[in-house]
């Protein structure tokens, strides 16, 4: 198996005395799509403000290609090829969706303020470079029709989209996605899964927090089960789908079966 | 677009030629401020308009500008040319170190900071009598004169100081242009718009923020700067809460986050007092009633609205 591209060890958040995430180990590897699951509270969110850089670690590391990202702002995370999307819609609400490409284009536009206030041809260059690839990203997600929309404007389903898109735009390695379906309706979950793979085809490794397990299930070549902050759970979706800890997990157990 | 490129050569068409079609010394000084005042309202929009955050003590800068510019006349008489060179840098650099402290804070802690950051130096001003001579503030502090071989400009004339602030203002327009289209504005308006999305798609806010702030405060610097030099008297009262609050007034209710919002503010946050003075002793209080009118009823500044009635009937987009 190739090296890993993330590779979380010992991870702990704490929020006061509440532990969120508990010494939880996982790896993902390039070109895969895992999915995080677990109950409401089990830490999923949590795990990902704590490798975006969001929250500070309290204990453990987070490799990215080798290198440790527990210390590192978000920016400068995203620099080293991860981003993601909120679990509540995180837009540029007033900008036309174009510029909200454009705008996740940052990191490919190496322009300095000289460039830009003596308007050199490197700055018109990049300019129109990045009008490009903002186009190419409407493409591929199918929103070329509406770039000159307010993003905030948008129908629900189509500014998940366009979250992803802007994310997209940064030219990620890792993409993190917590719960893209949420809210949408079946053919927008559909469409949704096609978009992920077709993420995928083009090398983009995905971790997914979702709470629709038909679409973890169909979708993920690994699953990571979290609850109440521990890892107890981790395999092929085949493998989650028999594991008496995860059905527990979920679905409680009868009084009967209690061992404490 | 053809639309607005219409407008702004319309309007500096009419800058232009405004001395020559108004000769009556009270209108020109009306605009020499107009113009001033209107460098302080870009120089804020800057900050409030596109990155969203609010300062209401943008007048540390002006003052410092006003200052430092007299300074050096009355005390090296270094003429204002230099004293516009060093207002632009020594309030770039205060900016700087302003920025870096404040932008650890957000929301209502950054603005009481901007408050506190003008008092000080006002306080300062004030106090330090040896330098500023306190309350009696700095006289005598004249503008300069060019010659060119058989003609000489002096500047302490209006009609060659109105150039030169109009001259000052298409350049920070052109800057301002510049910037807003280019991956800064982007990042300027992404704090504005989504801090936490703008970070995570790489986007330095802290860096960007103290960007803005040290070209904001370079702009205020020469505004106050040109007012020194202008005015020819100034006291600790270029450090005034006053000025501060008026430039958010002319930000806001031109229409903050566009290019011509300020400008428009600052001729209307001008002119409105004067008109006023019909009312008396009641000028302010009337004054007021027109600002909280303006705020409620056209929130979205006089720029907007201004440009729903040239497009009547015809849809609009954008901010």
């Amino acid at each position: 198996m190739a090296a890993e591209l993330l590779d979380v060890n010992h991870l702990t958040v704490r929020f006061g005395g509440l532990t969120a995430v508990n010494d939880v180990d996982f790896s993902i590897y390039p070109d895969e799509i895992v999915s995080l699951i677990g109950p409401n509270g089990a830490g999923k969110t949590t795990t990902f403000n704590a490798v975006t850089g969001f929250l500070r670690t309290h204990a453990g590391s987070i490799a990215f290609e080798g290198e440790e990202l527990a210390h590192l702002k978000p920016h400068q995370i995203a620099e080293k090829g991860i981003t993601r999307t909120f679990q509540i819609t995180s837009l540029f609400p007033h900008l036309l969706v174009l510029e909200n490409i454009r705008t996740g284009r940052h990191l490919q536009e190496r322009v300095t303020l000289w460039d830009v206030l003596f308007n050199t041809r490197r700055k018109r260059r990049v300019e129109e470079e990045t009008r490009e690839k903002a186009e190419d990203i409407l493409n591929f997600i199918g929103l070329v029709g509406k770039k000159e929309t307010i993003a905030a404007s948008l129908p629900y389903g189509e500014q998940r989209l366009l979250e992803i898109g802007v994310a997209l735009a940064a030219n990620p390695k890792l993409l993190l996605l917590d719960e893209p379906s949420a809210g949408l309706n079946d053919t927008e979950t559909q469409g949704m899964k096609e978009l992920i793979r077709r993420m995928r085809a083009k090398s983009i490794t995905i971790l997914l927090v979702e709470h629709d397990m038909k679409l973890v299930m169909g979708l993920s070549d690994r699953i990571i089960v979290l609850n109440f902050g521990k890892k107890i759970a981790t395999g092929t979706p085949g493998e989650i789908k028999a594991n008496p800890e995860v059905i527990k997990a979920y679905l409680g157990e009868r009084k009967g079966d209690a061992k404490r | 677009m053809s639309r607005t490129r219409t407008g702004i050569l319309l309007a500096l068409g009419v800058a232009l030629i405004y001395p020559i079609l108004i000769t009556d010394p009270y209108f020109l000084h009306m605009a020499i401020l107009v113009g001033i005042y209107g460098l302080l309202a870009i120089s804020l929009n800057l900050l409030l308009g596109y990155t969203g955050q609010l300062s209401l003590g943008h007048a540390a800068f002006f003052g410092v500008g006003a200052y430092l510019s007299s300074l050096l006349f009355l005390n090296l008489g270094i003429s204002m040319w230099g004293g516009l060179v060093l207002a632009l840098c020594g309030c770039g650099a205060l900016g700087f170190f302003v920025a870096k402290l404040a932008f650890k804070l957000r929301g209502a802690y950054f603005v009481i900071m901007t408050i506190g950051i003008a008092e000080v130096l006002k306080l300062v001003a004030l106090n330090w009598v040896d330098l500023t001579k306190g309350p009696m503030g700095l006289t005598d502090i004249a503008a300069p004169q060019i010659s060119l071989g058989w003609v000489t400009i002096d500047f302490g004339q209006k009609v060659p100081y109105y150039y030169l602030v109009l001259f000052f203002i298409s350049l920070s327009v052109i800057l301002q242009h510049r910037l807003v289209n280019s991956s800064f504005g982007r990042a300027f308006v992404s704090i504005r718009e989504n801090e936490d999305l703008a970070e995570s798609v790489g986007i330095d806010c802290y860096k960007y923020l103290v960007t803005v702030v040290i070209i904001s405060s370079s702009i205020a610097g020469i505004a106050g700067s040109l007012y020194a030099h202008y005015v020819s008297f100034i006291d600790p009262g270029v450090f005034a809460f006053f000025i501060s609050v008026n430039a958010v007034m002319m930000a806001i209710g031109g229409g903050q986050g566009t290019q011509a919002g300020p400008i428009l503010g600052a001729i209307l946050f001008t002119l409105i007092p004067e008109w006023l003075r019909i009312f008396g002793d009641a000028r302010m209080a009337v004054y007021a009633l027109i600002v909280i009118f303006m705020v409620i009823f056209m929130p979205r500044g006089m720029l907007y609205y201004a440009s729903q009635l040239l497009n009547l009937g015809k849809k609009s987009h954008g901010r």
